[in-house]
């Protein structure tokens, strides 16, 4: 079936839904791959913008695996044509600096997330909540963390994948591994 | 590589989990990165986990940061009390200071610096007539002592100064004696006449050039 040209595309109320249940997650993908907010909301208008001209060609149960697709080719040339590529975690970080355009709803949740991590981080042992506070709040490589700690990369990189399951259960129970 | 993966969208297994959390910490050689991302490409369950990864990270982030206000709003609110402890100290002195001023004008008007007048007349202004030297020296003690009391009279708050309104009706009565005596006033009619004749004689050149 064809449509004529002005009638192509997603209606608004489709694309409204969709946005609302996946752009938070996409968002978040974003971020991982770009590792900056700013660039990362420019790829997710993208993302959605190819969504409003060519959502309508996608099935409703292959939809999600369509916008990581979109997403992540956004992504890419966009880091492509920015160049910026962060080395670091702090670049990261940046986006507790970026969060003026947050919604109520998303900021109860991000409380909410947050204070779970921190009665999570409570239940770790000392070992593995050093490791976490060394690697995220410091920003101390794996490596590093070894070498202060004096002990081996594996028992770093053990703690910290322990503490980081218990830690996305708490937060993220339906993400559960 | 998980059996979990690409089925109808699972959840992300354990170990592409923590692939993603390398990938997100940047805890990953360049090749395992681009191997990584190319994966990402046709497999939305790793896709997933990155962003879990990322919540997760921010999470843990946000937990931080969001004790250290706690942390600074105790300090601040420790830092208040005490400076308000010491403004409430300070604000106690002041009061203190004053109520023991106030009803002490004797005090205040015994640390004012005295009426001295110049008594040389090299501190008089130069080419002063004698006479006029001689009327003011005469005149000396009578103008101390009522700059004295004038000085006095002017923290003489308190009504209770009953001492002060004695001081103050003697000396009403000697000046009224005075006047009535008729040779009180005398050195000032006596100054002004004298000044006013200097004046005119120091003019005339002046009006006849």
């Amino acid at each position: 079936m064809t449509h004529p040209p002005e009638q192509e595309g997603l209606d608004a109320a489709a694309v409204a839904a969709l946005y609302s249940e996946h752009a938070h997650d996409l968002e978040s993908f974003l971020i991982g791959v770009l590792k900056n907010r700013d660039l990362a909301v420019e790829a997710l208008q993208s993302t959605f913008s190819k969504a409003i001209e060519r959502g309508d060609t996608v099935r409703k149960e292959t939809v999600k695996g369509w916008l990581y697709r979109v997403a992540l080719n956004e992504a890419l040339e966009l880091r492509r044509r920015n160049n910026t590529y962060a080395k670091t975690l702090q670049k990261l970080q940046d986006w507790q600096s970026h969060r003026g355009e947050e919604t109520p709803d998303e900021h109860a949740s991000r409380e909410e997330a947050s204070h779970a991590v921190r009665e999570a981080m409570k239940l770790l042992s000392p070992e593995q909540r050093s490791v976490v506070q060394l690697r995220i709040y410091e920003d101390k490589t794996f490596a590093t963390i070894a070498e202060e700690l004096n002990i081996p990369l594996g028992t770093v990189l053990t703690r910290m994948r322990t503490a980081l399951k218990h830690l996305a259960v708490r937060i993220a129970p339906e993400h559960r591994p | 590589m998980t059996t979990s993966e690409n089925s109808d969208f699972p959840t992300p297994s354990d170990e592409t989990q923590w692939l993603a959390f390398r990938y997100v910490l940047d805890e990953m050689t360049a090749e395992e990165r681009e191997a990584f991302e190319h994966s990402l490409e046709d497999n939305p369950n790793r896709c997933e986990s990155v962003a879990i990864a990322v919540q997760l990270v921010q999470a843990i982030a946000d937990s931080e940061t969001s004790e250290q206000p706690m942390i600074a709003s105790s300090d601040a609110d420790s830092l208040r009390v005490r400076l308000g402890f010491i403004g409430a100290s300070l604000l106690a002195c002041v009061v203190v200071i004053t109520l023991w001023l106030i009803p002490q004008p004797r005090r205040i008007a015994e640390l004012q610096p005295q009426y001295d007048p110049p008594r040389n007349s090299a501190d008089r202004k130069p080419g002063k007539p004698d006479e006029q030297a001689r009327l003011a020296q005469v005149d000396d003690s009578r103008a101390g002592q009522l700059l004295s009391f004038w000085t006095r009279s002017e923290f003489e708050i308190e009504p209770a100064e009953v001492e002060s309104s004695d001081e103050w009706t003697e000396l009403v009565e000697s000046v009224d004696t005075d006047i009535e005596a008729g040779h009180e006033f005398g050195w000032m009619l006596a100054a002004v006449s004298k000044d006013a004749k200097t004046s005119a004689d120091s003019r005339s050149p002046s009006i006849e050039n």
